[in-house]
């Protein structure tokens, strides 16, 4: 397996483009490519990457240079990385190594003082850069929510399908969520295939959460960043009600067991 | 958009975040990150007092899956009291456009207190991953001419899988030095370096870890001082200037 890693050629852009909606689901159009890759001083020839298999397109990544001004005014350069896609057929090859450790030493050749990446929190990446000496740093940001009952609707569907410990395999659990405006939203889930997925089954319930939507919010953030001074909020919660959580013996059994794995 | 609107934004940015770690942008790239192509939509509300911009914040409405949302692209104010106006006047713009969430990515700590009072809900958008390449240069960036030329003390830096760096130590300030011999080392790895950097740990918790160690102790309050004078407790990325 021969391993290559180009720069994008002129005329390529669209089959780069093309790429990143196909990895990504739908990563953009024309307009977000020509506001991330047309920004003056930027030259697809030397920033955006290629990795070959064998002759063949697997992957690819883009690196931009940024100016940055530290406390005393003096400027550095840094790097940014981003857009990286592999292939869904070539995943698993190591591609995505090959190019974060690619960009570490390009990026200092070309004298940055830092690899910067931004990142979703329970991303791909998110979980894999560490392995490679970058440091997370949680991006602060908070939401206004104008429409509760939409807002706890949609999100409460985009808990389906997420990854959860085999450990908790056939488990029924039962989450409501309510907003100081008296809306109240709840969804049933079993686990199976070690995912949550949407059920209309009725009581009894493994486990069954209760929160207000501030409760909602912190676990999530301290799931993410695993921060204490979340963990001691969350036990306000708890003591002031504001979070209920009840487990049956079965449930108890499970997250022992988890928690001995970790 | 104005290139004197965006000088005027730039220079309140500035103003506001001296001391904090940023991205520099002059007006021809502000201009393409925030109100060209898919952002040319992106409209601005601004705080003025006498004439005198007090703050302002760049926002879109975009459509994500069911949900309509006000995203908050860049904000800043002078002091809290403008940032709570300011926020009002987002407020009122997300309920005339009928938005679902207000989303707002407030890149510096400082304005929490603000939103909170606003009804705003902590989130986390994102994180932002850093990879040390070259402490030299870095440390080169934030010497001064004082502390390199006549140093109390000089100081080994070993930052495992780099070339060892000679500082000195002038009171509060560091410089770089040449053709010294250090009076004593510290060592760590880059991961401990970029988070004492980024004023994420302090240097006594990494040192009662055992990820820095000093040659000899009694240097311990220069290795405070030292660290002290590279730490970046403030950062100021805003949604709009990631990429």
């Amino acid at each position: 397996m021969k391993q290559v890693i180009r720069t994008l050629r002129p005329g390529e852009e669209m089959r780069h483009l093309e790429l990143l909606n196909k990895c990504f689901g739908w990563w953009g159009g024309v307009d977000r490519w020509n506001r991330k890759y047309k920004e003056p001083g930027f030259d697809i020839t030397r920033n955006v990457f290629v990795v070959e298999i064998n002759g063949e397109w697997a992957g690819g990544r883009t690196l931009w240079f940024r100016e940055a001004v530290l406390k005393n005014g003096a400027r550095v350069l840094v790097s940014i990385a981003g857009d990286a896609y592999v292939l869904p057929e070539h995943r698993g090859k190591g591609i995505y190594s090959t190019l974060v450790r690619a960009f570490k030493k390009i990026s200092k050749e070309r004298g940055a003082v830092f690899n910067i990446s931004f990142n979703a929190p329970l991303s791909v990446p998110g979980k894999a850069l560490p392995k490679y000496g970058f440091v997370p740093l949680f991006v602060p940001s908070a939401i206004l929510i104008l429409n509760p009952s939409r807002y706890l609707n949609v999100t409460l569907n985009a808990l389906e399908g997420s990854l959860i410990g085999r450990e908790f395999e056939g488990l029924r659990l039962r989450i409501m969520v309510y907003s100081r405006d008296g809306v109240k939203i709840s969804r049933s889930f079993l686990v199976k295939g070690g995912s949550l997925k949407s059920t209309r089954e009725e009581p009894p319930y493994n486990v069954c959460v209760i929160c207000s939507l501030e409760a909602f919010f912190r676990i999530y953030e301290f799931m993410v960043t695993k921060n204490r001074r979340l963990l001691a909020l969350l036990i306000g919660d708890l003591l002031l009600g504001r979070l209920k959580v009840r487990l049956d013996m079965r449930a108890i059994t499970a997250v022992v067991s988890w928690l001995w794995r970790r | 958009m104005a290139m004197e609107k965006i000088r005027e934004i730039l220079e309140l940015r500035e103003k506001v975040f001296k001391k904090a770690l940023r991205f520099h942008a002059d007006e021809r790239l502000y201009k393409h990150c925030y109100f060209s192509y898919d952002r040319s939509t992106s409209r601005l509300i601004e705080l003025r007092e006498k004439g005198s911009l007090k703050a302002y914040a760049i926002y879109r409405l975009t459509e994500r899956g069911e949900l309509k949302w006000l995203e908050v692209l860049d904000m800043c104010a002078i002091d809290e009291n403008a940032m709570s106006r300011l926020m009002r006047m987002v407020v009122k713009e997300a309920i005339c456009a009928r938005a679902d969430v207000v989303g707002v990515w407030y890149a510096s700590k400082r304005y929490r207190t603000a939103l909170t009072k606003s009804g705003f809900l902590e989130d986390i958008s994102g994180i932002c991953f850093t990879a040390l390449l070259d402490p030299l240069k870095l440390l080169n960036a934030l010497s001064s001419e004082r502390a390199s030329r006549e140093p109390d003390v000089v100081m080994g830096v070993i930052i495992k899988g780099h070339p060892e760096i000679t500082v000195g130590i002038k009171g509060d300030e560091m410089g770089i030095v040449e053709g010294l011999k250090p009076d004593f080392f510290i060592k760590l790895d880059e991961e401990t370096f970029i988070r004492l950097f980024l004023g994420q740990t302090s240097p006594l918790k990494e040192l009662l870890s055992g990820r820095l160690s000093v040659s000899k102790l009694r240097f311990l309050p220069v290795v405070l001082r030292f660290f002290r004078s590279i730490r970046h407790d403030e950062w100021y990325i805003p949604a709009g200037d990631r990429l």
